[in-house]
Order: C-alpha cells, then structure tokens, then sequence
C-alpha cells in the first residue's frame, strides 16, 4: 500500500514546499485525486486527511454491514466516521463524553449515542465488533473493558 | 468488545498502547494500526462520498491572516464544528 511504501516522500517528513498555498504547482499525476463535479473544494479539502483516517480503517479491514461499530470521539475524524459506517450499512454506536452533540450524532446516521461522561461502565451498551477510536486524547481505556486487571485464577492440584 | 473485534487507535500518540495484553488474548480482539488510506481507496471514498451525498460539516473563513487567526481561535476554544477550512479567495 502507497501510504506504507518504504521509499515515499511526503510532505514535512521529506518536502515542505508542496505547494498547498501556492496559484500553481506541477505534482505527478498518479498521486493525484480527481475531485468529483459535485463535490465542492472545501468539502474535499476535510475528506483528503481526516476523511481519508477513518475510510482507511473502515475499508480494508474486512467490516461487514452486520458489524456495529463503535465511534470514540466525535469530531473531525469522527463524525465522518459515523457517517460513512451509517451508510456502509452498520450499527453505529457514537461515545461522546457529553449529550451536547447527541442531536447531531444521530443525524450523522448514529442509531446509539452514549455520553460517557460519569458512567462507571458500559455493561449496558451492546458489545462492538469494531472500534475507531478518533478523539483528539486517549480515552478512558477502562471505562471500554480493555485495560482492567484481568484476574485468573489457576487452579494447583 | 466482541471476542474477535478491531479496536482501530487513530488518535496520534506516542505513548505506549494502554489496553491490556490480556485481553486481546482471551478475548481475540486485534489492535489494527491504520494511518490514511492508499490511494485506490481515497478514490473510492470520493466516489462513496458523491453515491450517498457525504460531506464533512464544515466552519470555514478566507484565507488570509485574519481568518487563520479566528479559525485557530474557534479551535482552541473547541468550538469547531467539525472541521475549519481557509477558503482560497
């Protein structure tokens, strides 16, 4: 895949003059993208970055339109994500640490808002097939079931 | 999570992964690392985006100084929803 390519020269790693703010600039056409006609410029602009984090994860990883997938963090990457899993035909389940974006979760395509905030669990949340994790820190990893102390007893004959 | 499950951590960060060895083990999750998306799939997701009329919502001022300024600003105030763009005028 070109995004892992050993030889790749990207911009700030290997070019800082890529021309973004520039009238003109000459780039090799196979790592351009056409836009489509009915796409404005400004909304193309967003997919191209974070767009492109969340559809690079909800495209080449084997998602099945039963799976219900689970979006931490709703925001650039976010409510794309929602968005895109709604119409690959998912469950989306959206967690945001607030009710303040509930509304909008849920025009986004989300059929499951939680906000996250002061709950001790999420016992009563259905369980997730895939998880993208997008907000801009790390979330509570406990508060998902994936970092407490698993304990296992063994049983000496 | 579902025994088998993805946990995709797109957030950037440099530390170390904070889930638990093991519970990947006993209950089959994978972490998958995914950075962008190759270029056949961005063409797709433009495709998609046009199928199933998709855009990002969008806050969006000139680009200039001023409008820079007043962009970051709303940033920092987390107040953008969802994501800034400077208009080339």
């Amino acid at each position: 895949m070109d995004v892992y390519c050993v030889n790749k020269k990207e911009f700030i790693s290997h070019d800082r003059d890529e021309g973004s703010f520039g009238s003109h600039v000459a780039w090799d056409a196979d790592a351009l993208f056409i836009i489509p006609k009915e796409m404005k410029s400004e909304h193309a602009g967003p997919l191209m970055c974070g767009g492109a984090t969340v559809w690079g994860a909800l495209s080449q990883y084997n998602l099945k339109a039963t799976d219900r997938v689970g979006v931490i963090g709703i925001g650039g990457l976010g409510h794309l994500a929602i968005q895109f899993a709604s119409k690959m035909g998912c469950e989306v389940i959206a967690f945001s640490g607030t009710e303040s974006k509930k509304a909008e979760a849920l025009a986004f395509g989300a059929t499951e808002f939680v906000a996250t905030k002061g709950l001790k669990d999420l016992k009563h949340i259905g369980k997730i097939n895939q998880l993208l994790i997008t907000t801009s820190e790390q979330p509570d990893y406990d508060l998902y079931n994936l970092c407490n102390d698993g304990l296992l007893i063994l049983k000496v004959p | 999570m579902l025994p088998g499950g993805t946990i995709f951590p797109l957030t950037v960060d440099f530390d170390r992964t904070p889930v638990r060895m093991l519970k990947l083990i006993f209950s089959g999750l994978s972490i998958q690392g995914s950075a962008g998306a190759p270029r056949r799939e961005v063409r797709r997701m433009l495709k998609f985006c046009v199928q199933h009329n998709i855009h990002p919502t969008i806050m969006t001022w000139p680009l200039n100084q001023k409008g820079a300024t007043e962009a970051l600003k709303t940033l920092k105030d987390g107040k953008m929803r969802y994501r800034g763009v400077l208009v080339a005028q």
